[in-house]
């Protein structure tokens, strides 16, 4: 059973990649990370310390939002979902390889990005996980406002209030840098992560942030699945709604 | 295989019933159409008996089981063609066939084999974005029988082919039923009906009139009439007559014995013909 089921999103994976490839999301993430690379070769050494982690910090999160949205609207668009939803892969299997796909592409720009930028030590362990844990959240957020929007237009325009309300409390740092009930907060907890990769935290704040975030990626996994199946499996092209009533 | 009983649905948002009390099954190895106008529920129906659609009411057993008891492992018996073409525009032919084909457990089927029925090996690499309507169907077709399913949906097969096209998919789904395939077909094309299906079922509003053979329903509910034309005095004329008073009209027999036959054609009722007699509605 769950050998099939590995099985299963092995061969979504790869071909979520190989959908990623072949509409350019590859390249586009290939030039977004040499912009990033122009950048912050060019700035001081002392900023660079800060903005390189705010910057692979920027990509799992806000990149990984914008390119689900195109992705999944893409497939319901060309109507790949429906044809999806009639095969034995199960909803959480899509999730997972949608948020897996992403993630491997944003390890790998954020790993591209840390190696040519910074020179100093970074803990690559903290790094991979911060990058990982970063991603899945970002990621199934961007699939459940997908799931909600049928245009890319419309995405966009309800990802706004997602993303003022999940990026806010990012700016609470300013005034309130160490103030530990901040990583209660995803954003600030991944945040946190990244940048501990780069700037020595303490192991257990390290710790706490790593199992708040999986935690709550496991419960937003049940969640954005249930979802996906309501609006997008049993959503369908009309949905539970009369098509005759729209 | 598929057993339907007091069928009831209503959207969430409709306050009217969009199926109502339907009642039929299909046996195994048959191919059973489901006619009808747009908006008339088959599209629904085959939602539901597919698992797309929940909160019906009555009973829906389907390869022994209800419906609502199936899990995923359900869509490894059963293949689904949709009346669009849904496939990855970006990717090959054979690249979209793998790739949907390997979340099946079942990867017997010859992939080539499979495009080389439908004529499409030779665009085997080729993008489907470049794909013609006919040949996207074609795939979208054969997509749906690539993990060699016992029971195949397929909704207006043959929307916007060509008569060549058309032929094809038609003499595919004969050969899949000559394989012991069972096959439900919804379409609002008599002519695919016609020649498809062991059975038919007319639905309209929601509601299942009749069910029946479509050569019983063309006997049953038709008035058969033969037309004959042919050649007296030099002139062109034609004789209409019913097909049961042929042996014993006068008329006819002086007409075959002294005049130079043109054509002889007999004029029974087509589906459609049944379809408007017993729901008062065209099928378009």
């Amino acid at each position: 059973m769950i050998k099939e089921s590995m099985k299963r999103i092995k061969n979504a994976l790869i071909a979520d990649l190989k959908f990623e490839r072949k509409q350019g999301f590859f390249i586009i993430y290939l030039i977004i990370s040499f912009l990033y690379l122009l950048v912050l070769t060019q700035i001081p050494e002392n900023v660079r310390h800060i903005a390189v982690p705010l910057v692979i910090f920027s990509d799992p999160s806000v990149l990984g939002l914008f390119f689900i949205g195109g992705m999944l609207l893409l497939e319901k668009e060309q109507g790949i979902l429906q044809s999806i939803v009639v095969t034995p892969l199960k909803s959480i299997e899509y999730v997972i390889s949608k948020v897996a796909s992403l993630s491997i592409i944003a390890v790998l720009a954020g790993l591209l990005i840390s190696r040519l930028t910074y020179s100093e030590s970074v803990n690559y362990i903290y790094l991979l996980m911060g990058i990982l844990l970063t991603s899945f959240f970002f990621t199934q957020i961007g699939i459940l406002i997908a799931c909600r929007s049928r245009t890319i237009n419309e995405f966009f325009l309800r990802m706004v209030p997602w993303m003022l309300a999940l990026m806010a409390p990012a700016f609470l740092l300013i005034p309130f840098w160490d103030a530990a009930v901040l990583n209660l907060f995803p954003i600030v907890a991944c945040l946190r992560l990244v940048y501990g990769a780069y700037h020595f935290n303490s192991i257990g704040m390290i710790a706490f942030q790593m199992i708040y975030m999986a935690l709550l990626n496991g419960g937003l996994l049940i969640y954005t699945t249930k979802q996906f199946e309501e609006r997008i499996v049993y959503g369908g092209q009309h949905g539970q709604i009369d098509p005759s009533q729209k | 295989m598929i057993l339907v009983e007091k069928l009831d649905f209503t959207y969430h948002n409709g306050q009217k019933e969009v199926l109502s009390g339907l009642d039929f099954h299909i046996e195994k190895g048959e191919v059973f159409g489901f006619l009808g106008p747009s908006g008339a529920g088959k599209t629904t129906t085959q939602r539901i008996i597919i698992g797309l659609l929940r909160g019906y009411s009555g009973k829906v057993k389907i390869l022994g089981k209800e419906r609502r008891e199936w899990k995923k492992d359900f869509y490894e018996r059963i293949g689904v063609a949709f009346d669009f073409p849904n496939l990855y525009t970006k990717l090959s032919a054979s690249e979209n066939l793998k790739l949907i084909g390997s979340y099946y457990r079942n990867q017997e089927q010859n992939i080539e084999e499979l495009l080389d029925h439908v004529g499409l090996l030779k665009d085997k690499d080729k993008k489907v974005e470049g794909f013609s309507k006919g040949m996207k169907m074609r795939l979208n077709f054969v997509r749906s029988i690539l993990h060699n399913p016992d029971l195949i949906f397929l909704d207006e097969p043959t929307t916007g082919l060509d008569p060549v096209n058309a032929k094809i998919i038609k003499d595919k789904i004969l050969e899949l039923k000559g394989e012991g395939k069972t096959i439900f077909l919804t379409t609002h094309n008599m002519t695919v009906a016609e020649q498809l299906c062991d059975r038919v079922g007319f639905i309209n509003d929601g509601v299942l009139s009749v069910i029946d053979s479509p050569k019983n329903l063309m006997v049953t509910y038709g008035n058969p009439m033969v037309k004959v034309s042919y050649i007296e005095a030099g002139k062109e004329e034609t004789m209409t007559l019913s097909l049961t008073e042929m042996s014993g009209n006068l008329e006819f027999h002086r007409i075959v014995d002294t005049c130079d036959i043109l054509t002889i054609h007999s004029q029974e009722a087509t589906l459609e013909d049944v379809f408007i007699q017993l729901t008062g509605r065209s099928l378009l």
